[in-house]
């Protein structure tokens, strides 16, 4: 009680553990919310030796793609324009599909050329330029570079889904019949295609809703919790950094109160903080911003697992440093890496793969995952047993290693 | 009757070092005793593992006839710690400082207020009860300190050089309710490295020197035991070789002790020979600047003892 007390004392207890948060959620908010509806990305397609067949193919695709609001699409460019508007920073990044894609007129060697070519796009969706004759034409952003790549690997994607249900029935049912004329056969074909390459594909930025403001909230207000419970609890845990040197630590241990009572408490006390801060915070969004994190027994869920998580390998972290200033640097600077790290900071499925993947190893990174698929996917708290398992894990370790090494800094 | 602490060959290692070696102290009901030595001679090591705090290498504590394990807290509730660096949560009330520690120690309701108003009377706080620590002087949070370790009626009080730093009337103040609270039947363990305070508060008192306790007993014991004869300090200005010859030739059984620019001569009855020896020195032709009776006491017993200065 007495450290909960202290801590409410604390200025810049108070500013990591309600104020920051709160801030830092609505200003990412609002600054991803609003440019996002505006649409401040234009993806430029354009197509290099057009063919009417792979145009209206991937004409297709792109329209079942489902783009999120802050992506515009320009379809009417050619090659030589796109590559200008790019350099002038008017179109963000660009793709550029080689529309010679096989040849109508040998549906054999087209059905053979496109298996054979795109059957790569499955293994490396992101390196489909080299396989396919896709070029990404990058501009100054880097995050539109990745968008405009995903955007090609999914156009592919419904080129190739189309193709592949296009080969299997003209096989099935026509054959390659001589007696229907080569050029028949193709546009059959190609209707076939064109009409299975609507069947939506997952899209890298999977929710067609992000971007409208509300669930933008909904989804930095957990992301910026992350954050500040980790840096929280390590300035929480600084107090028994800070008590060991103020001497109050040796009069606790002087106390007839079992040192595994004293350490239980301080934890608790820091734990429940955090708790807290994540409930107001969660309360501040939907009250004020009208935000959705999605559904409450999931979010509840999270919440705990990952409180206990940050909580765990913060208050862990902090009970190894020697000072104060030690303790503080170490919350605080390893609290933003972790954020950099798991991806805090970006819309969610903004970062490339490899950042995608490394974000893993963080328990931000996890969190994130799981309170994306409650308020970004619409997933209830079945599809978040993953991340709680992996959570919890990451929570038990920890805390279990901290009440260890407090038991030893509070016995001298 | 059992001793209120009994430690029994204390041994403490840090490293290489040997910090504590082999100390064996027991204090009673209403004594109260002075761990005496200069820094780094042991003695909050040796508090640290009386009270508990410390895992010892070796040794034994009990408290009231009661085994002290480090772990132990039916042991802890009979003893107040009084920490040598102040203890106390600076930014809350000195008021809800104590009410935290005196819950440790399960003190509650009315009782809690009550030891709480007594404590801080007993210190002369009372009337800054509201006040926060850290806007205390610093005579005052060690008087606050003190009130933490009184709070719960411990049996022993250990108090560890509780007046370092402090300002003449804190400390008087200090020393004065300590004493109290010794006469009220408390057992008091007290460390120092003045010794105008051993002196004025001990009833027996440890030297203490690398780890060990090198004498101990009553100040007059100690006096005793060391031998220390009333001693005169004569300050010489010339002569000085012609001064030795003389003193020699007076006082044949006398040990000399022959400083720079003066000569400490020891000896029965040192006080009442001094105008005879200083005429005689005079007549002779050596200019004294200075003449000075020292009687025996704690401090010369330490010098002999350790060859040590108490303060640096
Ligand atoms: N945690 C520790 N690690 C290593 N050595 C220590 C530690 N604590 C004390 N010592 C050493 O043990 C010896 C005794 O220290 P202690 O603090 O008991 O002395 P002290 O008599 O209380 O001195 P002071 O009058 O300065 O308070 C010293 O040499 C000190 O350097
Ligand atoms: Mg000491």
């Amino acid at each position: 009680m007495l450290d909960i007390r202290r801590r409410l004392l604390d200025k810049s207890a108070l500013i990591t553990s309600f104020v920051a948060p709160f801030l830092l959620a609505s200003i990412l908010g609002l600054a991803f919310g609003n440019s996002q509806s505006s649409g401040v990305m234009t993806i430029g397609i354009a197509f290099s030796n057009p063919n009417s067949y792979v145009r209206n193919l991937s004409n297709a695709g792109l329209a079942s793609a489902s783009l999120p609001a802050l992506i515009k699409v320009d379809k009417n460019l050619t090659v030589a324009n796109l590559e200008h508007e790019v350099k002038l920073n008017k179109i963000s990044a660009g793709v550029i599909l080689d529309g010679s894609l096989g040849s109508p007129s040998n549906i054999e060697s087209l059905v053979n050329d496109v298996n054979g070519l795109l059957s790569a796009t499955f293994v490396h969706p992101n390196d489909t330029k080299v396989n396919i004759g896709i070029d990404v034409v990058s501009g100054s952003s880097s995050l539109a570079g990745q968008v405009a790549q995903g955007i090609a690997a999914s156009i592919l994607g419904r080129i190739y889904n189309g193709i592949l249900v296009a080969t299997v029935v003209s096989s099935n049912r026509t054959g390659y019949s001589a007696t229907i004329p080569k050029s028949e056969q193709t546009k059959t074909f190609f209707r076939i295609a064109e009409s299975s390459a609507i069947t939506p594909l997952p899209f890298i930025l999977k929710n067609d809703n992000f971007g409208t403001g509300r669930n933008v909230i909904g989804y930095f207000a957990p992301s910026m919790a992350v954050v500040f419970l980790f840096i929280g609890a390590g300035l929480g845990a600084r107090s028994i950094v800070q008590e060991r040197g103020e001497g109050t630590l040796a009069r606790l241990a002087a106390s007839p109160v079992k040192s595994g009572a004293i350490v239980f408490g301080k934890m608790a006390s820091i734990i429940v903080m955090s708790l807290v801060s994540v409930f107001l915070l969660w309360g501040e969004t939907v009250l004020i911003f009208g935000a959705s994190w999605g559904d409450p027994t999931g979010v509840i869920a999270m919440c705990v697992a990952t409180t206990l998580a940050m909580c765990g390998l913060s208050i862990f972290l902090t009970s190894l440093a020697k000072t104060e200033q030690q303790a503080f640097n170490a919350s605080v600077i390893v609290g933003f890496v972790l954020a950099l790290i798991g991806g805090n900071f970006f819309p969610p499925g903004s970062l490339p793969p490899f950042m995608q993947t490394l974000s893993l190893f963080t328990p931000n990174g996890w969190a994130l995952v799981g309170f994306g698929r409650l308020s970004q996917e619409g997933l209830g708290f079945t599809g978040i047993l993953g991340p709680i398992e992996v959570l919890g894990s990451i929570a038990l370790v920890f805390v279990v290693a901290s009440l260890f090494r407090i038991g030893r800094v509070i016995e001298l | 009757m059992t001793s209120v602490l009994t430690t029994k060959n204390l041994v403490k290692r840090y490293g290489d070092r040997l910090a504590v070696d082999g100390i064996s102290f027991e204090i009673q009901r209403g004594e109260c005793y002075g761990l005496l030595g200069p820094n780094g001679a042991g003695k909050t090591t040796t508090i640290s593992m009386a009270c508990g705090l410390l895992a010892r290498d070796n040794g034994e504590v009990y408290i009231n006839g009661i085994p002290l394990t480090h772990r132990s807290i039916e042991t802890k509730k009979y003893i107040g710690y009084v920490p040598q660096d102040l203890a106390l949560y600076p930014e809350i009330s000195v008021s809800d400082n104590l009410r935290f520690f005196g819950k440790l120690y399960g003190l509650v309701g009315e009782d809690l207020e009550k030891r709480v108003d007594q404590t801080l009377e007993i210190v002369g706080l009372k009337d800054r009860k509201k006040d926060k620590v850290a806007s205390f002087s610093g005579g005052m949070k060690r008087r606050a300190n003190i009130a933490a370790g009184l709070l719960h009626k411990p049996s022993l009080l250990v108090l560890d050089e509780p007046t370092v730093g402090v300002d003449p009337q804190s400390r008087n103040a200090i020393l004065e309710a300590v004493s109290v609270l010794g006469d009220e039947g408390m057992a008091i363990l007290y460390t120092t490295h003045y010794m105008e305070e051993a002196e004025r508060l001990c009833d027996r008192i440890g030297i203490v020197d690398l780890g060990k306790i090198v004498e101990e007993g009553t100040k007059e014991e100690l006096v005793e035991k060391v031998g220390t004869k009333d001693r005169i300090r004569i300050g010489i200005r010339n002569n000085y070789e012609l001064a030795v010859k003389i003193l020699k030739e007076k006082e044949p059984s006398a040990s000399l002790e022959l400083g720079n620019n003066f000569i400490g001569v020891s000896t029965e009855n040192a006080p009442s020979k001094l105008p005879d020896l200083a005429g005689i020195l005079v007549s002779n032709g050596v200019e004294i600047s200075s003449l000075v009776v020292v009687e025996p006491n704690l401090e010369a017993v330490f010098l002999k003892l350790t060859g040590k200065e108490l303060r640096d």
